[in-house]
């Protein structure tokens, strides 16, 4: 009898933590590049991002298209795609990872709370583990997530001429996805 | 003489370097590719979708960065974090659809059938196109 109870118990717990297992989802999230040597600016700006993340467990993944960066001028977003990103070989670049403090997001009650994020970033077919902080902001209870870091460009086996001199080494992606 | 074809070098220089600067920062910038001059490859957009999760690396040889016309039904619509309008055309319940992002605002609302063309970035969790028109 008391197996019964107990099993009667596990399943309704097990369910109750499905139903927990709350995951955030955006396909519209942004990504902005910018890559600014010398004089020339070398903007980007990708607003196509799939990106979720399971409030639970702070699990987090980004996806992004790489011919998907619109920069102002053509030129530039046609070298970026062919000489620099090769995005016909490597069309995708994405992020797998956690929100390492994802219990200190109250997500009731609206607010900034600063958040820890690791994981791997594969970038022109290269994983690289990053870590980095971010805001998480809470508004209506819709979270949004804020954060900007630096991509030292060569250790994603990025080559290609001007880098160092016109175009940084360390380039900046700065992320702003609402979920 | 000698002077003459340094003088006439000497501008015939400073007009390729005109000429090539306003070719890289003014022509570049003022004329980005666009969508309604070129030539589109027509597609359903349940089609189109089966293509890329059958075999996305054959999908991606035949239709990234070219311009795709798909017809389907807008299942989903919204509007990005850059206030443009977003529709997802396929099927409802599918896995995969495709998700179009429009130049401009657009009027469009669940249920009808559309044709729109715009450039294929390629496959996320859908087909992503992008500077999408409306063509009916």
């Amino acid at each position: 009898m008391n197996k019964v109870i107990l099993s009667f118990l596990l399943v309704v717990t097990s369910v109750f933590q499905l139903s927990a297992q709350k995951v955030y989802a955006t396909k519209t999230g942004q990504i902005y590049f910018n890559a600014t040597g010398e004089a020339v600016k070398i903007e980007a700006v990708n607003n196509q991002v799939d990106s979720k993340f399971v409030e639970s467990t702070g699990q987090i993944i980004f996806g992004v298209l790489v011919k998907g960066f619109k920069f102002e001028n053509q030129l530039m977003e046609d070298h970026f795609n062919e000489n620099y990103m090769e995005s016909t070989k490597f069309p995708k670049a994405d992020f797998k990872g956690f929100i390492t403090n994802i219990k200190d997001v109250n997500f009731s009650k609206d607010g900034q709370y600063a958040v820890n994020v690791e994981g791997t970033l594969t970038i022109h077919g290269v994983g690289n583990k990053t870590n980095t902080k971010g805001i998480m902001v809470i508004q209506n209870g819709t979270p949004t997530l804020k954060g900007e870091f630096k991509v030292d460009v060569k250790s994603f086996g990025i080559n290609g001429s001007y880098i160092g001199g016109k175009i940084a080494s360390e380039a900046s992606l700065k992320v702003n996805c609402k979920y | 003489m000698f002077k003459k074809i340094i003088l006439s070098l000497f501008i015939i220089g400073i007009l390729l370097a005109v000429g090539i600067y306003y070719y890289v920062f003014v022509y570049a910038v003022h004329n980005k590719r666009q969508v309604s001059d070129q030539v589109a490859i027509l597609i359903t957009a349940d089609s189109l979708t089966a293509n890329f999760t059958s075999n996305e690396t054959l999908a991606n040889a035949t239709y990234l960065n070219k311009v795709i016309q798909v017809s389907g039904v807008v299942i989903e619509t919204g509007v990005n974090q850059e206030g443009k309008t977003t529709v997802t055309l396929g099927t409802e319940g599918a896995f995969s659809n495709v998700f179009v992002t429009f130049k401009n605002k657009e009027t469009l609302k669940k249920g009808d059938v559309v044709v729109v063309k715009g450039f294929c970035n390629g496959f996320l969790s859908d087909v992503v196109l992008v500077d999408g028109i409306v063509v009916k």
